[in-house]
């Protein structure tokens, strides 16, 4: 009866499936597919005799056999976010670097949090703004925290710009990705050093690239068709303030997750400088929403 | 330095102070072929003289570069100073592969240094038999670093090591407060001259010494052949001139009993 039964090899899934940990339909090594209630009696059978005896034989699949070098758990791995921010804007402007996010945090479609600081100054001559999960953009401070410390120690007039950072962040987003356990955040990196200038984005798959403006999430769709057609090279700081403020407000009024209390942060040679949060003023008065039971009797 | 009770291990102190096996380490140093690094605000240049171990083999290398801002030149033991290369190289790349930035001169000496601290501090090693001069370039200027087997390390801005070392250091000395206004052939040309007073009297041919330079808008490489021998047909006629002196040998009257880990 034991020669027909499949062995502990044969029963190597390719991939895990969340059924009890049972492979469907897995290959086995006479070349024919291993059914579910096989794999049901050979594991019954392991933990039977693992029970009794104290052992059980090793063709006989009684502990999982660990073939990889990291073994997935679906349950945990590739999370869902939970407290969100939504969209950062940043742009390029004379003195160094602009940048522009709401002060919200989404639990879902509730509007949570409504003071969460989502740009942060990162050393001397960085600011790094996220949207996505916000515990995970806080996993991503103490990471900086602690890259930023070391380079410090060594006090040796070396610092590292937006560049170094923005390349750091790249590879701590790439390589969580690809253990399927992502922050799941899209970043900004904006910086001066030495006169340059750099922006840069980091998704949660770890894609970057570098522009002269910016924006993440919703702000991909509404705000950069706007910093397409109206931002210019060497703006002053009211010029780059107001056309953010403009992306701003359309943001505010069309995304959903956004909210009327803005903080606005900037990035010059001197330094960095997160100002207070403020909010803009909206117009509701447009005819079409006058008398909304106009057109409806009943409505509200 | 004669042999003593205190010398068999590297771990092992004398009564007075000294690890032995460390100041023969840099003895080795001593003994390889010469090497001269000077530096300008923002060019640095390395020659070693490359002694051939026959007629029939080839050069020793002695200058290898290790990044795109970064060469080393070494005198000692060739063996020790190809894997300290190495490992140099590979700090340099993983940084950039991090960072996509230079790793700044400094901490790559640092690091190199902390390595050869380590074997001078364990039971079942020994420390590296050979000397660096890290010539570099990154944001806060042009660097020169010597490495010592002792895991000590200095900027200078010039230095020379290896066998009749001496010679050479006596006509930096005489010149370096010149050096950091110099242009890059003016560099070269000191470093070969500093070369030259090493090689006594023997004939300085392009063919047996290796020039490198590393600056802005330079990245490190190796001079050719025929470049060098030109600037050497140069030197040579210059010496017709009355003013350049000739430096006299100097006996390398050290004391023998200070411990020269400080130098």
């Amino acid at each position: 009866m034991f020669g027909s039964l499949e062995t502990t090899l044969d029963l190597l899934p390719s991939f895990s499936s969340p059924f009890l940990g049972l492979e469907l339909l897995p290959w086995g090594r006479r070349g024919r597919p291993i059914g579910v209630p096989t794999q049901v009696v050979m594991r019954a059978l392991g933990q039977f005799l693992h029970g009794c005896l104290g052992w059980a034989p090793p063709w006989v699949n009684h502990e999982q056999e660990m073939y990889f070098s990291t073994w997935i758990d679906w349950e945990t791995s590739c999370r869902y976010p939970y407290v969100t921010g939504t969209s950062v804007i940043g742009i390029k402007y004379k003195d160094g670097v602009l940048m522009a996010a709401d002060t919200g945090g989404s639990y879902g479609s509730t509007l949570r949090y409504k003071s969460v600081e989502r740009i942060k100054p990162i050393g001397k001559h960085s600011l790094l703004g996220a949207s996505g999960e916000i515990s995970d953009f806080q996993e991503l401070l103490r990471y900086l925290d602690e890259l930023i410390l070391y380079d410090n120690m060594w006090d040796d007039g070396n610092s590292l710009g937006p560049k170094e950072i923005h390349n750091y962040l790249t590879r701590v987003m790439y390589n969580r990705r690809n253990k399927f356990n992502p922050l799941w955040n899209s970043l900004v990196l904006g910086g001066v050093k030495n006169g340059q200038k750099y922006l840069g984005v980091v998704t949660m798959l770890g894609a970057h690239f570098e522009d002269k403006h910016v924006a993440t999430g919703f702000g991909n769709h509404l705000a950069v068709p706007i910093l397409r057609s109206e931002w210019k090279e060497d703006m002053n700081f009211e010029e780059a303030v107001k056309l953010l403020e403009k992306c701003l407000l359309v943001l505010l009024y069309r995304d959903r997750s956004s909210i009327n209390k803005f903080q606005i942060a900037k990035i010059t040679e001197e330094g960095a400088t997160i100002y207070p949060a403020y909010s803009l003023k909206t117009f509701w008065g447009f005819s079409a929403f006058q008398n909304p039971a106009k057109c409806a009797e009943g409505t509200w | 330095m004669f042999r003593n009770q205190y010398d068999t291990d590297v771990t092992t102190w004398s009564p007075a102070g000294r690890l032995f096996q460390v100041e023969y380490a840099m003895e080795a140093v001593k003994q390889g072929s010469a090497a001269v690094g000077l530096r300008s605000r923002t060019h640095v240049a390395l020659a070693t003289v490359n002694k051939a171990a026959s007629t029939l083999s080839s050069h020793q290398r002695k200058v290898f570069k290790v990044d795109d801002h970064v060469g080393v030149a070494i005198a000692g033991l060739t063996a020790d100073g190809r894997v300290l290369s190495r490992y140099l190289r590979n700090e340099c790349i993983n940084h950039n592969f991090v960072y996509e930035a230079p790793l700044p001169v400094g901490r790559l000496v640092v690091r190199l240094a902390d390595k050869a601290q380590v074997c001078t501090q364990r039971s079942w090693k020994r420390p590296y038999g050979v000397g660096l001069l890290v010539a570099g370039l990154d944001e806060s200027g042009a660097h020169l670093y010597y490495n010592c087997p002792s895991g000590n390390y200095f900027e200078y801005q010039a230095f020379a090591i290896g066998s009749r070392s001496q010679a050479a250091k006596t006509y930096l000395e005489r010149r370096f407060e010149a050096f950091d206004k110099c242009s890059p052939e003016e560099l070269i040309k000191d470093a070969l001259i500093a070369i030259k007073e090493t090689l006594q009297g023997e004939t300085l041919t392009s063919s047996i010494c290796t020039v490198a330079i590393v600056g802005v808008g330079e990245p490190f490489h190796i001079i050719d052949q025929q470049t060098i021998q030109e600037m050497i047909d140069t030197i040579e006629a210059r010496e017709e001139s009355p003013y350049y002196e000739r430096t006299i040998e100097i006996q390398d009257g050290r004391n023998p009993d200070a411990a020269p880990m400080e130098i």
